[in-house]
């Protein structure tokens, strides 16, 4: 067994333990809750290269995560977030204010502010990049997605202060790559391969030029979150992408407004 | 006496903590607390549940741990280094009171609280201007048991890891 692999064993039985239940408690938010507990606390030094990087392979990798009892009761009750397609017609951004030494955010959603990757572009490679495109989670009538669900345990963050505005996002019709699985994932960053640190990243510039936007499951989440994948004779960077998400990379909103 | 006084500072700083987030003006009760310098701690049972209470609580013991992450340049802000803590315990308590610090190069440069009641899980975090330096990052919690466990509550104190953090 790897050190990745034991990662990803460990992160199942802590997905799968038994946990305590409030009164009011929703089964899928308790267990979408649970999944954001488990998988994003930063659990590796932030000076990870190649030679430290727990691995594994992107098969085993997906086979270990396949095995959680709690990914398959998501899989049933919210398969857009499991499964994708993304579903256009329920994706939600969420405005939050920045820490108090860097300039207000634009309070709107709109394209004037959004940021395409391009070759212009010097930005330290990211498996996650930041400040680039714009980032949606898909909704329920329950709550705003699973970045607002990330949001809720941090009510007083200094980091991501409030207030916090849900905005309901309408897409076009756009090109979409399904990332469902670690395999996706490795694939992924093989087609668009940027070196650094020994690790493989995502070159985000010339994904934004085949793809409108990425979308990365949960169980994609669970078995990448932290650890590298093997692929050939290199091994992927740790993601960290905590919950479901879109990265759009092209501007494809064609109508967005706050929901009040 | 050296322990007394230990302990009725830490009380005193407990609530001014609490009260400082501004969630109860109240604050828990401030009782007699076992202070421990680990990260765990066991609340035992004392009394039966009463009978047709509504209570979730079966388990003879309550486990709650307390852990620090590694500061890290935030992916989220970039420009800021962020250090999270989290409690979680596998029975729900009366409250959860957690302080957060980040230290550079061994000065606090953060420190932010959070409380929540009725609850199994809280999380804190402490953010700064993120410059290239060693980081490390400590929390403190106070957790309120539900009646009929004992100690009645407890705090605890970890010191996370030092880590270079590259802005």
């Amino acid at each position: 067994m790897t050190s990745g692999s034991r990662i990803l064993v460990d992160r199942v039985a802590h997905l799968d333990a038994a946990r305590p239940t409030l009164p009011d408690d929703d089964p899928l938010l308790s267990d979408l809750q649970h999944f954001i507990r488990t998988v994003t606390p930063v659990t590796r030094p932030p000076d990870t290269h190649r030679d430290t990087l727990p691995v594994v392979s992107p098969d085993e990798a997906d086979s270990i995560v396949a095995g959680s009892a709690l990914l398959e009761r998501l899989r049933a009750a919210w398969p857009a977030v499991v499964l994708g397609p993304v579903a256009l017609d329920r994706q939600y951004w969420i405005s939050a204010e920045r820490p108090v030494d860097q300039p207000r955010r634009h309070p709107e959603l709109d394209a004037r502010f959004f940021d395409a990757p391009g070759a212009g572009h010097a930005r330290a490679p990211a498996t996650k990049p930041f400040g680039l495109g714009l980032f949606t989670s898909t909704g329920s009538a329950a709550t705003f997605g699973m970045w607002w669900l990330y949001l809720q345990d941090y009510r007083g963050s200094t980091l991501f202060r409030e207030p916090w505005t849900p905005w309901r996002v309408a897409l076009a019709d756009a090109s979409v790559l399904e990332v469902r699985s670690a395999a996706d994932w490795a694939a992924l960053v093989a087609a668009y391969p940027l070196e650094d640190a020994g690790m493989a990243f995502p070159d985000w510039a010339r994904i934004a030029e085949r793809w409108d936007g990425v979308h990365m499951t949960v169980p994609a989440v669970a078995a990448t979150q932290g650890v590298g994948l093997e692929v050939g004779g290199t091994a992927t960077a740790p993601t960290n992408w905590d919950v479901e998400s879109t990265l759009w990379l092209r501007w494809r909103v064609t109508a967005a407004a706050p929901v009040v | 006496m050296r322990v007394r006084l230990l302990r009725a500072v830490l009380v005193v700083g407990a609530a001014a903590a609490l009260t400082a987030a501004g969630t109860t003006a109240a604050g828990p009760p401030v009782t007699p607390q076992p202070i421990s310098t680990g990260g765990t701690v066991v609340f035992t049972r004392t009394t039966p549940p009463s009978p047709g209470s509504a209570s979730t609580q079966a388990a003879g013991a309550i486990n709650c741990n307390m852990t620090v992450d590694y500061p890290h340049a935030s992916g989220h802000n970039p420009g800021q280094v962020n250090v999270e803590s989290h409690v979680t315990c596998d029975g729900i308590v009366s409250s959860i009171g957690l302080t957060t610090k980040l230290f550079r190069a061994g000065i606090q440069v953060a420190s932010n609280p959070a409380y929540a009641t009725g609850t199994f899980f809280l999380n804190g975090q402490a953010n700064a201007t993120c410059l290239t330096a060693r980081y490390g990052g400590s929390a403190d919690t106070l957790i309120t048991a539900p009646p009929g466990y004992t100690p009645v509550s407890a705090r605890l104190h970890v010191d996370g890891a030092v880590v270079q953090v590259n802005c």
